[in-house]
């Protein structure tokens, strides 16, 4: 059982590693913030799976979903695509 | 900077960042170091035995919370404060909280359905806080969620019809920094009148401070001191703060 | 037997995640990965609920309430911004 946990934690961080790649060289910024909410949840889980939930808490509640609401009201003003 | 310049910059901050890292990982002290500050937090937290150092809250994560790091949640509380007024003195004046359509009907109906949830699930972690995961933080968050979702799939609009307007947001956030520091410094008024020891941010009695907030709830359970109104607070103050930041940012520039 | 059924269902799960992920990376439009991300939020739900009755441990089911509660709203921000409209109105 421990060692599956440990699996999952592995390629949980896997994708995150694959997914802020992603971040790093998209030029669409909604896209990028769709993927760092994805790369969130993924952080979240890894928390989880480590036995502390409440950091897990903070991660889904302020780190996912205020930050995204956030940058999603500041692309409104700076506009979608980055040059 | 373009090409290869970029580049060789890149290079030569990974390199220097990954070398002062892996310079202070070394001089990091060695496992052993930091076991018993764990062990002292795990035999002391929750210790029917020994009631000296205990926080009388079975979680012991939200129990370091009063008796331990208070400290450490007022000025957090106060930092964040301090940050909402910032943003309010940028965006002067009042958002306009005009009422518009909103989103489609399936949207607006699932949404506030979503609210109701949303806000029992914060209001749930806050209160449990002494048993299960979670905390004033963490509660503040979803409940500011709460509000969030309403906005964006009502319309500004329909928060005043819920009582909730940008002074009476403010007022909420006050009251609750308020509840916290007011019970800050209810031990040390209780040590000036009665010429006993008590400290700041004092939640249990010690062997010296006999001062203590009620360690039971009724008669079995757990109560944790004054844990649960300290949440409260917090979860006010977090909550509205965002919900705050989130209408002044969504405010126009120019009417239209 | 419960244990066998619980870790099958436990492999079927991270199955499925792995592939919504593909779908997030590769997606060709932004809706696409939205309803990927949507997949993979309530599959990580049922996995943290999973993991709570394998090891016997209530206090881990609390954060899958808000991780369920919280998607439906980051969907609605794309939603919005996808619009067109103003955040807010």
């Amino acid at each position: 059982m421990i060692e599956m946990i440990e699996l999952v934690i592995d390629l949980l961080l896997a994708f995150c590693v694959v997914l802020t790649a992603a971040i790093v060289y998209t030029k669409d910024l909604l896209l990028a913030i769709v993927l760092a909410g994805a790369e969130g949840v993924l952080v979240a889980t890894v928390f989880y799976l480590l036995l502390a939930p409440d950091i897990a808490l903070v991660q889904v509640a302020a780190g996912v979903g205020i930050s995204t609401a956030f940058f999603i009201v500041g692309l409104r003003k700076i506009g979608r695509r980055e040059e | 900077m373009n090409g290869w310049r970029g580049s060789i910059f890149g290079v030569l901050f990974v390199v220097l960042m990954s070398s002062i890292l892996i310079y202070a990982f070394l001089g990091y002290p060695e496992l052993g170091f930091v076991r018993p500050l764990g062990e002292f937090y795990l035999f002391n937290t929750y210790n029917f035995e020994n009631q000296d150092w205990w926080s009388a809250s079975p979680n012991a994560v939200t129990g370091l919370l009063w008796d331990y790091r208070g400290y450490d949640t007022l000025y957090e509380t106060m930092v964040f404060y301090v940050g909402i007024a910032a943003v309010a003195m940028f965006f002067e004046g009042h958002a306009k909280l005009k009422k518009t359509g909103g989103m489609t009907v399936i949207v607006r109906a699932t949404a506030r359905l979503v609210f109701v949830f949303t806000l029992t699930s914060a209001f749930a972690i806050t209160i449990f806080s002494i048993k299960t995961p979670g905390g004033g933080f963490q509660g503040g968050s979803i409940m500011a969620i709460a509000y969030i979702a309403i906005i964006v799939a009502l319309s500004k609009g329909f928060l005043p019809e819920m009582n909730i307007d940008l002074e009476t947001a403010h007022i909420a956030k006050i009251v609750g920094l308020a509840l916290i520091t007011g019970l800050t410094i209810v031990p040390v008024i209780y040590s000036l009148a009665s010429g006993s020891v008590a400290y700041a941010m004092q939640n249990q009695p010690k062997a010296w401070a006999p001062f203590g907030y009620p360690t039971f709830l009724g008669l079995t359970s757990l109560s944790g001191g004054l844990i649960i109104p300290i949440q409260l607070g917090e979860m006010v103050h977090v909550g509205m703060g965002f919900t705050i930041m989130f209408l002044l940012l969504t405010m126009r520039e120019k009417e239209d | 037997m419960l244990d066998v059924i619980l870790l099958l269902s436990l492999g079927m799960f991270i199955i499925s995640i792995t592939m919504s992920i593909y779908r997030i990376i590769v997606g060709p439009t932004i809706p696409d990965r939205m309803l990927a991300l949507d997949v993979v939020s309530y599959a990580l739900t049922v996995v943290m609920g999973i993991i709570a009755v394998i090891s016997g441990s209530p206090y881990l089911i609390v954060i899958s309430f808000s991780l369920a509660l919280w998607f439906f709203i980051g969907a609605l921000y794309v939603a919005r911004y996808m619009e067109g409209e103003q955040i807010g109105d």
